[in-house]
């Protein structure tokens, strides 16, 4: 038998690139707000499960330092950008199952101490040394994405342009300044056709959830689904303007909590780059495939849409510190399920889905993808 | 297309290097023989002939009939494809079939195959210098990713494999001869 699991909480700290800090500092305010907006003490925590990509080892226990936070289990997640998000759906099945009360979930990275702008990848990846980088496998699923559906550039510009202008109202986002499609593709050229303004920052960031088997103060925000698996290992030919494994990952989640895209309010999406946004929302089942620009063209994924698509800003606003995602993700459909959102409350949202895939390894589309699916439950406890 | 000089040879299992320059890729030579089937190939060693002749029953079936995971133990081989094991066709080659886990054997991909998708990369990887071209071309069953040379770069252009010298970064200490793709002119 297993029993509900409920976003308790959820906070995000600034996103940005502080190379100075230690981790437990970037930790800290999101860890510390967490704990205290479930309305727990550290003692009440049962496990620490902690999602990070690449900040060195024991990340999590290094992260709740000085927290009274530690004897009792504590876990490291790595599943690249999927890593919190990862993290999120085994705290749940952790509270499913019986076998936690509360678990803090902790999402967490500090990239900037290691130098390049690009999201370190591993050496020994054939893939990788050719020379292929994170932006540069998107740009080829663009260059496809064009041909295939004779979208142009200008709209892969907007999504840029529509997620910046929603950082614009987003306190933690590491770029606050909205940006116009000239901006965008006036950008420098990283991978044609992607510009700088395409591209999502790595850099650093933390963001925490308590997921409870009790719902706690305020609209009780629930998970409906979290489904989670990693890509298929193939050198069958890949149809690189779709994504299979989301597209998989959507509907296991969608059969899991009984409801279908036609229901979703708002949507955090893994917008690491400007053609991302556009595959997801179709592998999500929005829309059609070559259908994902028209969508958001016709202000449907806008803030005041019917399904807002990344109110945050999304990666390409608030940054991607690679691990940290996933839960930054969640925390912000928290508050938009408990119109919490302030400036960036739409119209009131009660069906919310979270989605965060990546890595980039040879043989496999994407490494790992989560997707989990939030309901503010009408007549919740504490609702 | 500088060669001979150069080294170290990059990626040297996935190419036989030499005029003409081929790519290699893993096909099944034969469905695993129950739980004993991965004793029979040792690491590494993927050459014809180490399978023991009789192992496979002959026979072919039509691609994509051999879903992943359907090929129960010790069955024999009604299944069996253009390697003489189950259908399953690879890149890099592997010791194992990764879908029956039955011995598996190199081969020659076609030098000619078509491009897929591409792009121009500006920025720096620590594998190559700034601009490079990348693409996948599709070569026979497989879609392989490599530097391409020549152009002007198109999606469905005829690709041919060649060799080039790439100055290797970080990751490999020197330059190197790797496999590309000469993209042929309209």
């Amino acid at each position: 038998m297993t029993r509900p699991a409920y976003l308790r909480s959820a906070a995000v700290a600034a996103f940005g690139s502080f190379p100075r800090r230690r981790l437990e500092d970037l930790a800290r305010p999101a860890i510390v707000a967490a704990v205290r907006g479930a309305e727990l003490t550290p003692g009440e925590i049962d496990a620490v499960v902690g999602g990070s990509y690449a900040s060195g080892a024991l990340t999590a226990q290094r992260a709740i330092r000085g927290l009274g936070l530690s004897a009792r289990p504590v876990l490291n997640v790595e599943n690249a950008c999927a890593s919190s998000a990862s993290a999120a759906a085994y705290a749940a099945a952790m509270v499913s199952g019986g076998g936690a009360r509360h678990v803090l979930v902790l999402g967490v990275e500090q990239l900037s101490r290691q130098g390049s702008g690009l999201v370190p990848l591993n050496d020994d990846d054939p893939d990788v040394a050719i020379g292929l980088i994170m932006p540069a496998a998107y740009a080829m699923r663009a260059r496809r994405y064009l041909h295939e559906f004779g979208v142009r550039p200008e709209q892969l510009a907007a999504v840029p342009v529509k997620n910046r202008r929603n950082g614009s109202r987003n306190e933690n986002a590491r770029f606050r300044q909205p940006v116009t499609a000239a901006d965008v593709l006036g950008s420098r050229t990283i991978a044609d056709p992607l510009t700088l303004l395409q591209c999502c920052a790595g850099g650093d960031g933390a963001a925490a959830l308590v997921v409870s088997a009790e719902p706690g103060p305020g609209p009780a925000v629930r998970f409906a689904a979290s489904a989670q698996s990693a890509g298929l290992d193939t050198s069958d030919p890949r149809d690189m303007a779709r994504s299979a494994l989301t597209a998989s990952v959507a509907r296991k989640a969608y059969e899991q909590a009984e409801i279908g895209p036609a229901e979703l309010d708002v949507i955090e999406l893994h917008d690491a780059f400007s053609i991302s946004e556009l595959m997801y929302t179709e592998a999500l089942g929005l829309c059609g495939p070559g259908e994902g620009a028209g969508l958001l063209e016709r202000g449907d994924t806008a803030l005041d849409g019917p399904v807002a698509v990344n109110p945050s800003g999304g990666l390409l606003a608030r940054g991607h510190p690679v691990g940290a995602t996933g839960a930054a993700q969640l925390a912000e459909i928290f508050v938009q399920l408990r119109g919490q959102a302030g400036p960036r409350q739409g119209r009131p949202r009660r069906v919310g889905l979270t989605h965060t895939t990546g890595g980039g390894i040879s043989g496999y589309d994407h490494a790992a993808c989560a997707v989990h699916i939030l309901v503010r439950d009408q007549n919740g406890h504490g609702g | 297309m500088d060669s001979s000089d150069a080294e170290p040879v990059l990626l040297g299992d996935r190419w036989r290097p030499g005029p003409p320059p081929r790519l290699l890729a893993g096909r099944c030579s034969g469905l695993a023989e129950g739980a004993g089937a991965e004793g029979t190939v040792a690491e590494g060693t993927v050459a014809e002939g180490t399978v023991a002749e009789g192992t496979v029953a002959e026979g072919t079936v039509a691609e994509g009939t051999v879903a992943e995971g359907t090929v129960a133990e010790g069955t024999g081989a009604e299944e069996t494809g253009p390697g003489g094991g189950c259908d399953e066709v690879f890149f890099p080659p592997r010791p194992l079939c990764p879908s029956c886990w039955g011995p598996a054997e190199t081969f020659e991909l076609p030098a000619d195959g078509t491009l897929y998708t591409f792009t121009t990369v500006q920025v720096p990887s620590g594998h190559a210098e700034p601009p490079y071209m990348i693409g996948y071309a599709d070569l026979g069953r497989v879609r392989v990713l490599g530097h391409l040379v020549g152009g002007p770069l198109r999606i469905g252009a005829p690709v041919t494999v060649t060799a080039i010298t790439v100055g290797a970064g970080a990751g490999h200490g020197g330059p190197g001869l790797v496999y590309a793709f000469e993209v042929a002119a309209p």
